[in-house]
Formats: structure tokens, sequence, C-alpha cells
């Protein structure tokens, strides 16, 4: 149980650590590596939380597929770095004051609302890759297909939209 | 603070597995150098051996440790954070395979998706931290190796999901269970998919472009050295390793016999005669090591020293892991259990090792281009019509209970429909050849 | 077993933090990733409360959240490699006008 509660907060300060660094640190091409290692600290989370299946797609779909698409992007845009500095000064206070605010009240919410928290249960059953598929599969196929097409669309509005729209 | 046994048998496991690396990585690199001498990619001829091999390694490393580790202008992070993430990664799927199958300390339900999953993050990591070699960033060329491995890992985990459909599991210790309680090898019913995960998982990770500018010393890039091209070198081979058990496990059956269902016994004893197979293997090996020993050392004398010690050292172990096998034997039936399955194991563990090794080297004679074309229009069509199959067959025979013959028929039927469906370059060549026999009629 | 008020707050936190990537940052790319941690931390916030009613529908919607996020990286990665042939920027100070 204590190793539990210590990987929690190892992955949880990795987590806001990196995600941090992503958010300040001045030079992009910096930022997909801190995204990655954010994302790779979540994915140790859900593994945390039960969730096999999630774990295995978030490595592989976000850190090992979405954090490099990012890279190869910014590799093609790193001509375009800004050479002045930022002239927003007022406005970036007022951002970060923002995302405290928002994050600091997110957080007088839970602590509002903790009584109607549960335990839930504390051992994670066996066979959680089996039941999230059957669940998937019987009571969520309609947008289980409706995502398959979105991908679809998504695909084909990739290349278009890449290729430069009228040629 | 209440730690059970098993946490410190994990953390035995993470440890006796972070021991193993230096040992892998080692056998790896000297048997990638043994089988380019074999084709003549390097000097050295035909009578390289083991030891010879070995200590070429050992040196070449040392030289590539104390070179200048890293270029002028680049991006340190990436620089130096790329090789750690790629080892990282690599060591992450070897520890999944460690705690899962082979020690069965936390099996993961998603075993499968996950060693994959790290293969390509290290695969990844490894080539986008050549981008700044140089001084300047060579894009392009990690553009390509990225849009190769893209291709032929897709084809290698679509390969991989049809042999997990059929075993009925995504994790890699309950596909294994599946095998033995079939009694057959998954590689007897779908031998295309493993041809597949071989060449998709050869000539994806890392493949032609780092691997082959690592081992090749007279031209290492600048990420080839210091301490970070050791653990590009270190992560390539853990890599290696661990591909070839997952098709060692999942594809050939893991640490279960050839033949499981035969129970023909062995002249008059109890023992059965597959059971006694590894034994009698290692004392054929054995003895062929030795006789090969004695002979060259009254053959000519321009043999370097080392051969025959190579060969009597290789025939002691042989020949003491076979008096091993026959004591574990005689001992009785959970003996040779343990026994035979360690040595079948790391049969086919060594078996893959060679075969991708030797696929890498292969593949580097084909150029991006074809490359493309043969991963798009070939392996990942392919592999999609295994999976139609193996969808179909797994449909047929427990939802439908149709019989074996009929469920086999449906099944390749329906798999050779897919993949003539699917597989390009048939309607371009018949079009191609239509417009050569008309312009030959014009002539 | 942890109490899901502490995944709550991460995701919380973590969401805190990619708004503030979304309105500080100047390159187009950064907030775009800043996005994507915001949906990541509202899948934390998802699987925790699916552990808590002992269901897998938790999972079940993050699952179709990181599918969206994917969809969503792919195509806005996409219109900011067509404006970047444009004008090569990927400031967004500069692309501020909409037509070009």
């Amino acid at each position: 149980m204590l190793l539990n509660e210590a990987m929690f907060y190892l992955l949880a300060a990795m987590a806001l650590a990196f995600s941090l660094l992503m958010v300040t640190r001045p030079k992009a091409i910096q930022a997909p590596i801190f995204f990655c290692g954010a994302l790779l600290a979540i994915a140790g989370i859900f593994l945390q939380l039960g969730a096999e299946f999630l774990f295995a797609m978030q490595v592989l779909v976000f850190a090992g597929g979405i954090a490099i698409v990012y890279f190869a992007a910014l590799l093609y845009t790193r001509a375009g770095e800004p050479k002045t500095k930022s002239a927003r000064g007022r406005r970036s206070v007022a951002g970060a004051l923002l995302a405290v605010v928002v994050g600091a009240e997110l957080c007088v919410a839970i602590y509002a609302g903790r009584a109607s928290l549960r335990a839930g249960y504390a051992v994670v059953p066996d066979r959680n890759m089996e039941t999230a598929a059957v669940v998937l599969f019987q009571h969520y196929l309609l947008p289980l297909e409706m995502i398959s097409i979105l991908l679809v669309v998504m695909m084909i509005g990739a290349v278009i939209v890449s290729r430069g729209g009228a040629e | 603070m209440v730690t059970g046994p098993s946490d410190w048998m994990v953390v035995l496991c993470a440890v006796a597995t972070l021991a193993a690396v230096p040992l892998l990585t080692l056998c790896v690199c000297t048997l990638d150098r043994l089988l380019q001498t074999r084709m003549r990619l390097r000097f050295g001829g035909k009578g390289i051996s083991f030891v010879s091999a070995f200590a070429g390694e050992m040196a070449s490393f040392r030289d590539s440790v104390f070179a200048e580790a890293a270029p002028d202008d680049c991006e340190p992070l990436w620089t130096w954070g790329a090789p750690f993430a790629s080892f990282f990664f690599a060591l992450m799927g070897l520890a999944i395979l460690a705690l899962g199958p082979l020690t069965h300390l936390a099996d993961l339900s998603t075993d499968l998706v996950l060693v994959c999953a790290a293969g390509a993050c290290s695969g990844f990591a490894a080539l986008l931290s050549g981008t700044f070699e140089h001084g300047k960033i060579a894009a392009a060329d990690v553009f390509r190796a990225a849009l190769k491995f893209i291709a032929c890992d897709t084809a290698a985990v679509l390969a991989l999901i049809s042999a997990a459909l059929l075993a009925g599991s995504l994790s890699i210790s309950e596909i294994a269970q599946a095998q033995w309680e079939r009694g057959a090898w998954l590689v007897a019913f779908v031998p295309i998919a493993f041809a597949i995960y071989m060449v998709g998982s050869a000539c994806g990770a890392q493949g032609a472009s780092l691997g082959a500018f690592l081992h090749d010393d007279s031209d290492r890039p600048a990420s080839g050295n210091g301490v970070r091209g050791l653990l590009f070198i270190v992560g390539d081979s853990i890599n290696i390793v661990t591909i070839a058990g997952v098709a060692a496990i999942v594809f050939l059956g893991g640490a279960a016999r050839p033949l499981a269902r035969y129970h023909d016994r062995l002249l008059g004893t109890s023992i059965e005669l597959f059971d006694a197979l590894p034994a009698i293997l290692l004392l054929v090996a054995g003895a062929a090591f030795l006789r090969r020993a004695l002979r060259e050392r009254h053959g000519a004398a321009d043999f370097s020293q080392s051969v025959p010690r190579t060969e009597l050292v290789a025939s002691a172990l042989c020949l003491s892991f076979a008096i091993l096998d026959g004591g574990a034997l005689l001992i009785g039936h959970s003996a040779t259990a343990v026994a035979n399955g360690v040595f079948w194991l790391c049969a086919k563990t060594l078996a893959c090792v060679l075969m991708l090794l030797w696929l890498r080297i292969a593949a580097d004679a084909v150029r991006f281009a074809q490359w493309m074309k043969f991963a798009w229009g070939f392996l990942i069509p392919l592999a999609l019509a295994n999976i139609a199959g193996a969808a179909i067959a797994v449909a047929l025979r427990q939802s439908l209970a149709w019989s074996p013959g009929w469920t086999g028929l449906v099944t390749v039927g329906v798999a050779l429909a897919t993949a003539l469906l699917l597989v390009r370059g048939r309607k371009e060549r018949r079009l191609e050849l239509r417009a050569a026999r008309r312009t030959d009629a014009a002539e | 077993m942890i109490s899901p008020a502490y995944y709550l707050v991460l995701a919380a936190l973590l969401f805190a933090v990619g708004l503030a990537g979304v309105l500080l940052r100047r390159n187009v790319l950064v907030v775009l990733m800043s996005i994507e941690l915001m949906l990541s931390a509202v899948d934390i916030n998802l699987v925790a409360f699916g552990r808590m009613w002992n269901s897998v529908d938790g999972q079940v919607f993050a699952l179709f959240a990181l599918v969206v996020a994917a969809a969503q990286a792919a195509v806005g990665i996409g219109i900011v490699v067509l404006f970047f042939r444009q004008r090569p920027t990927a400031d967004a100070d500069e692309m501020d006008l909409l037509k070009w």
C-alpha cells in the first residue's frame, strides 16, 4: 500500500514537473521532450488506476505517435522561430493569473465535494481488458463506429489540408 | 512498511534484468559482427571465430567510448536525452518480458501491446536524436528512416494481432499457455504472420539506418560516439533480444517443445522421446564441436590460435548442459519440464536473434522507395488478410462450432480473397503488360 | 486504495498548466501540445471516476477522448504546416490576418 502511494506521488510529481517545463521553457524545440515525459507519467497513473489497455494506448498513440508528429512539425517550422521578444507583457501576467485561478477553483470544488467521493474497489479485478472489450463492443458499438469514421475523415482531411487545398 | 515477498521478487527480477543487459549486448553485437563477416560485409574472411569477434567488438566499444562525445551545434537536451530515452524504453520492453512471461511476477493483460509500444518508442528516440548531426539538422534522412520504421512496424504489429486473435489474449503468458494446451506452435497456423513479424521488426526498429552506422567502425557519425553511442548500441541490442523473445514465445511456443502431443517413449524407459531431444541435441552439438577442434589442431598451421579454443569451450558448454539435462531427465518430470523449457526458450530466442540480424543485414540492399512500396503495398495488406483469416477462423470454430476442415477451407479462402483485393501492384503490372503488348503490336 | 480526490486534484492542476500553456505560449505547436495536455488531464479524471464507481465505462470514454485528441493533433498540425508554407512563421502573434 505504501509503495502504491509512493508511486502515485512520484508519477504525479513527474507529470506536473514535465508539464510545467513544457509550458515555461522558451525554446520551442524542447517542448515535445517534456510533453512526452508528461504523457508517460500520465500513462503510469492510468496503470496505477488499473486501466491497462489505456496505459498501452497512451504510450503507443500519445507518447509514441503524437509527440513524434509534433517534433517533426517543429523541425519543419523551425525557420519560423521568433527573433523578437514577446511583446505581450501584461497579457502574459493576466494569462498566468487566469490559469492559477482556474486551477484553484477546480481544487476548491473538489475539496467541497470530497464527502461524496467513495474509495472504489481496492484491487482491480482480473480480466480488465476483456471487460473493457465486451463493454466497448456491446454497449458502445455505435460510438466506436463513429470514432472510426472520424479517424478516416481525419486522415483524408489531414492529407488534403497539408497538400494545400486547390492545386 | 509492509511489503510482501512478491515485491522483493519484482525488485530482484528488475536488478537481474539490468545485470543481464551487458551480457546480452555483448552477445548480440558479437553475433552481428560474425554474421556481417560471413556475409562478406567487413574484413575477416570466413575463419573468424566467436572469440575474435568478441575481442573485436570490445575493442571497438573501447575506441568509441573514448572518442569525441557530441557535435558542437546541437540541442543538448535532445542529443543527450534521446540515447537515454531509447535505452530506457528498450529496458522497459525487456523488463515487461522478464516480469511477465518468464517469471509470471507481474502479468499484465496487455503485455503484447506494451512490448510493441516500448520498442516503437525506443526506435523513435534513437531515430530522432540523429537530427542534430555534424552541426546541422539532418532532418530528411531522419524523416525517411522514420517513415520506413512506421510502415514496417505497423505491419509487424498487425501480424502480432492475428496471432493474438488465434490465441484469444493480448497477454504473452496466456498466448504461451494457449499454445501449450493446444499442443502446437502458433507458427503452424499463421506462418505468414511470423514471416511478416520478423521482416517488419528487423527492417524497422533501428534497422538499416542507425544500426548499420553504429556497427561500421570506419565511418561513425557523431551520434555514434562516446557514452551516447554506447547507449544506442545497448538499446539496439536489447530491442533485438526483446523482439526475438516475443517472436519465440508468441509464434514458436516459448518453453513448449515441438510435437507436444506425441508421447512415444524412449526404448522401454519412462522418458518421452521428445523430452530427451534437448539432451540428444546438446550431445550431438558438443561432439561436433569437439571433432572440429581436434581436427583443426592437426590441420593447417596458419589458423589463429583462438579457433580450437573456441570450439573446445563451445563443446565443453554443450556437453555440460547435456549432462545437466540428462540428470534432469533422470530426476523426474518437473525437473525435466524446467530444464527442457529453459533449453527450448533459449534455443528459439537465439534462432530468432540470428534470423533478425541476418534480415537486418540483408535489408541494407533495398532502396527506400522499394521499401515503401513493399511495406505499404505488400506487407500491410498481407497482415490485414491474416487478421481477416484469423478472425474468421476464431468465429467459425468458437461461435458456430464448425469442424476444423471446413473452418480451414473457408479461412484460407477468405484470407486469399482479402490478400488479392488489397495487395497492390497486380493491377499496375497487368496494365503495364497490356501497354507493352500494345506498343509491341504497333511496332 | 488512494482516494479519487488525489487523482482529481492532479487532473485539475494539469488542466490549469495546460491552460497556462495555451494562453502564454507564442508557438502555435506548443499551444496545440498544451491542448493535448488538457485532454490527457480530462482522461485521468474519467478513469479515476470509472474506478470509483467500479465500472469500466471510464476507460472506454477515455479511449474515445484519446482518439479525438489524436485526430485533433493530426489536423491541427496539417493546418499549421499549410500556414507555414504561405508565411514562414509558426508564431501565433503573427497569424493575425484572416486572409493572406
